[in-house]
């Protein structure tokens, strides 16, 4: 035991109850910071938050080692790893679980923890890390940031036995390495940040490092409330919540017409306005408003006015009311499987969407997706519900994959597989696959044959969505203020606007659509079904190579997920 | 001795080409399509197939077909029997329709122990390839009985099938119980479908139309080498035409007719609709 100086206290070694209390740190220095690591998205958009799943991926260790008063270092880093791999939760989480898991092998025999065993302990958990990564490993993530931190250490416990010292050296490292992220990885620069993950492992170390030198753990920074509310429809809403109840369009004829000028008015008269024209002798108009007259009028003035649609949506709404999704029963399984059968595990978040996957032969839904990604825990406990054998996991999310993938392997008894579906029109894809597979008395039992048609099934579609921007963002020639709508396709930023109808629309304008049939828009929990299907009205006429289908999705900050095909 | 004059008859859900029976001397009966309170002989001239296809999307009961009356099969029959020692009279599966019944009734009363009555177990033009076959051996001086075996023998290596456009006349027919398996309430389907013995069996929930029509291509290019091929459609001519010109690799696209399905299979297809049917090369080939 070594006594602690004022400003560097030497640590030679640790006691398992003492490691006990730098993993707390690290856990707590992170928690002060995970919004932070949240913001660091590549994407503006709203999705698995690596800041909360590291967080969780943490607490969930924790929560084994909490009560354990075993001071064998040994002891204490098997629990903590096992619980950090059943929490863990999105790619980052599971990369974080896998650096654990690697210092509790190096460190199975350990009572102490000294400067050689944390270095033996860092090189195993890159080696776990890199092994749990996708292949090949990409640079610039936290993979570099922990494998560089770890090297350093290596060079430095030659001739340094303090773990104080030691472990300044890896958070420096760390750091260093961190900032040289965004020089590795070009999504990185082009978004301005840095990489999350490796930003969450080095304020677990930072906060592991300031216990060791007995530094305070409250951040120097205001903490504000985290909680995302998950956003449901309102029950029925009234004529003003409804908003502008006339949707109009008309079709205006005339000589040079000033198509952008007619969009600025049509834009101010209401919501959900949408002008597109075929040069300068036809201009099609649909907008929302509260006066009809108003649209017909302007347009008159300036040609001729033909093919006038106006629809009271309100109206339609209220007939509408209760006989919507809510009044539906809950999602639930619509097929019967056998021990023999192949069968299917998906990930969707919204009641809509795991409808839609229950009724193509999903055996079970595990809920989550963008914004909540499930953990390895959640995954396999869904896993061991399912009667059959053979099973295949859908992560729709590319941040799920890796839980997916921790799952598959905890499930020693089944024969697990995952196809990587990144998104939820690759997953439904994939899924009509399996439901035809599975109608067919030679196939169903076929796992080798239903996993490669699923996986072929992943590339038919091109998946884009609209969503609101969580920050500024200057990306792919797009600006875009926190905030505003964005539409994005393909991982591609590609508009953005203030008006749902106007941006959705500008989306779909980026599809082409001598190679594509159908467009079919799942809308979400904040969208109302009604305003969704006269949209797609309105693009069937606009984009007339394209069908299109409406799709109550239900999912949550997603307005609308596009499926191309 | 001269062989034995034998010609062929059969009905209009065939789907032989006109001028395939013109030249081979097929007699075709044509059905009866009903279209409201009105009938019509499904004859290409009191209602052309084009026709029939440019009002289905607009009907709001769907057309049903029956069999011919049985005066006019007597009399179409009774025409072939004077020039002929023997009828081959190839029908439309019994347990669709009553025209095998209509076919049996005429052929008691004009031509008695001078005809031999065969259910083809095939519609459109998985019935219509039995057909021509029967009337090129006919013509080549073939008798009833290398006839059947040739028939018997050209059945398992039929096939059809369809690609759908919509689900919707199988919902409005009521006809949805094998269409069940395929349907979707929550996303749009393009079924494709096997036609066997007159059964459908659904093979596949697709999502569009154009990978249906990619996946019925496929299914021809899995099933080469072929003996027969022809294109099927329900008012969908350019489709069928590029659907066969696709299969040019497979088969010359010179030989494989261009067909519209007959109304009894089109009111429940629906309009727009694509297929294939086929006859695969027996194995002594």
């Amino acid at each position: 035991m070594t006594e602690q100086t004022t400003t560097q206290p030497q640590h030679l070694t640790l006691d398992g109850q003492q490691l006990k209390g730098l993993l707390l740190a690290g856990m707590a220095w992170l928690e002060q910071h995970y919004q932070i690591v949240n913001q660091l998205n590549v994407f503006p958009v709203p999705d698995g938050d690596t800041g909360i799943n590291m967080l969780l991926t943490m607490q969930s260790a924790w929560a084994e080692i909490a009560e354990l008063e075993d001071t064998h270092v040994g002891q204490i880093m098997r629990k903590f790893a096992r619980g950090a791999v059943n929490g863990s939760r999105g790619n980052s989480g599971v990369i974080l679980s896998q650096i654990w898991r690697g210092f509790s092998v190096a460190l199975r025999e350990r009572e102490i923890l000294d400067a050689q065993a944390f270095a033996e302990a860092c090189q195993t958990g890159v080696k776990f890390a890199y092994d749990a990564a996708p292949k090949p490993a990409r640079e610039g993530t936290i993979l570099t940031v922990v494998r560089e931190a770890s090297e350093v250490v290596q060079e430095c416990v030659e001739n340094e036995r303090d773990l104080t010292a030691i472990m300044a050296r890896f958070v420096e490292q760390a750091n260093d390495a961190l900032i040289r992220t965004p020089d590795m990885l070009p999504v990185l620069k082009e978004a301005g940040v840095v990489d999350s993950g490796g930003q969450g492992l080095t304020y677990i170390f930072e906060g592991m490092l300031r216990r060791l030198r007995g530094e305070s753990l409250e951040a120097e920074m205001e903490k504000s409330a985290s909680v995302v509310p998950v956003r449901k429809p309102a029950p029925v809403m009234s004529a003003a919540e409804f908003g502008h109840p006339y949707d109009v369009q008309l079709l205006l004829r005339g000589q040079e017409l000033d198509v952008a000028k007619i969009r600025a008015a049509i834009e101010a008269m209401g919501d959900s306005a949408i002008v597109t024209s075929d040069g300068e002798s036809t201009v099609k108009i649909h907008v929302h408003v509260y006066d009809p007259g108003r649209p017909i009028s302007y347009a008159s003035r300036l040609g001729v006015v033909g093919d006038v649609v106006v629809e009271n949506m309100y109206e339609q709404y209220l007939e509408n009311v209760g006989a919507g999704p809510l009044a539906e029963p809950p999602p639930a399984p619509a097929v019967e499987l056998t021990p023999e059968d192949v069968a299917v595990l998906a990930i969707a978040p919204g009641d809509g969407l795991a409808r839609i996957f229950y009724e193509q032969g999903a055996a079970r839904l595990v809920s989550g997706g963008q914004t909540m990604n499930p953990s390895t825990e959640e995954i396999f406990a869904a896993l061991q519900e399912i009667p059959s054998e053979k099973i295949v996991i859908l992560p729709n999310n590319s941040n799920v994959i890796l839980a997916a993938q921790q799952a598959a392997r905890k499930a020693r008894d089944k024969t697990v597989a995952i196809v990587p579906s990144k998104n939820i029109p690759q997953g439904i894809s994939a899924m009509l696959f399996y439901a035809n597979a599975h109608m067919n008395e030679d196939q169903r039992h076929d796992m080798d044959t239903i996993v490669r048609g699923m996986r072929e099934s992943l590339d038919l579609v091109l998946s884009g969505e609209v969503t609101t921007a969580v920050r500024s963002v200057h990306m792919d020639g797009v600006r875009a203020k926190a905030g505003q709508l964005i539409g994005l396709l393909e991982d591609r930023l590609v508009v953005a606007g203030d008006d749902l109808a106007q941006v959705t629309s500008d989306l779909v304008g980026a599809v082409d659509a001598d190679e594509y049939e159908l467009v079919t828009l799942y809308y979400g929990a904040d969208v109302d079904g009604i305003k969704a299907r006269a949209l797609g009205e309105v693009l069937e006429s606009t984009y007339g190579d394209l069908s299109f289908e409406v799709i109550y999705g239900g999912q949550p900050h997603y307005h609308f997920l596009l499926s191309v095909e | 001795m001269t062989a034995p004059v034998i010609k062929v008859i059969t009905d209009s859900v065939c789907d032989v080409p006109v001028d395939v029976a013109a030249r081979l001397d097929i007699t075709v009966v044509p059905a009866v399509v009903n279209i409201g309170q009105e009938s019509y002989l499904d004859d290409g001239i009191q209602i052309t197939r084009e026709e029939f296809y440019r009002r289905l999307p607009t009907l709001r009961e769907l057309p049903t077909t029956s069999a011919c009356p049985l005066g006019v099969t007597q009399e179409l029959m009774a025409a072939k029997a004077a020039e002929a020692d023997h009828l081959i009279l190839i029908t439309t599966p019994a347990h669709l329709s009553g025209i095998y019944n209509t076919f049996h009734v005429a052929a008691e009363a004009v031509a008695p122990g001078r005809y031999t009555l065969i259910d083809s177990g095939q519609i459109t033009m998985g019935m219509g390839f039995l057909v021509i076959a029967a009337a090129e051996a006919a013509a080549a001086g073939a008798d009833v009985a290398a006839i059947r075996a040739i028939l018997d023998q050209m059945q398992p290596r039929i096939h059809v099938f369809g690609a759908l456009n919509t689900l919707e006349n199988l919902r409005k027919s009521g006809r949805i119980g094998w269409a069940m398996a395929i349907t979707s309430q929550l996303l749009q389907i393009k079924p494709l479908i096997e036609v066997t013995q007159g059964k459908v069996t659904p093979l596949a929930r697709i999502r569009t139309f154009k990978r249906a029509t990619e996946r019925l291509r496929q299914l021809a290019l899995d099933l080469a080498p072929l003996e027969r091929l022809a294109v099927l459609h329900t008012g969908n001519p350019e489709g069928a035409e590029a659907l066969r010109d696709s299969l040019a690799a497979v088969f010359p696209p010179a030989q494989t007719p261009v067909v519209h399905v007959n109304p009894a299979l089109g009111t429940h297809v629906a309009a727009r609709g694509l297929g294939i049917a086929l006859v695969t090369q027996s194995q002594a080939n």
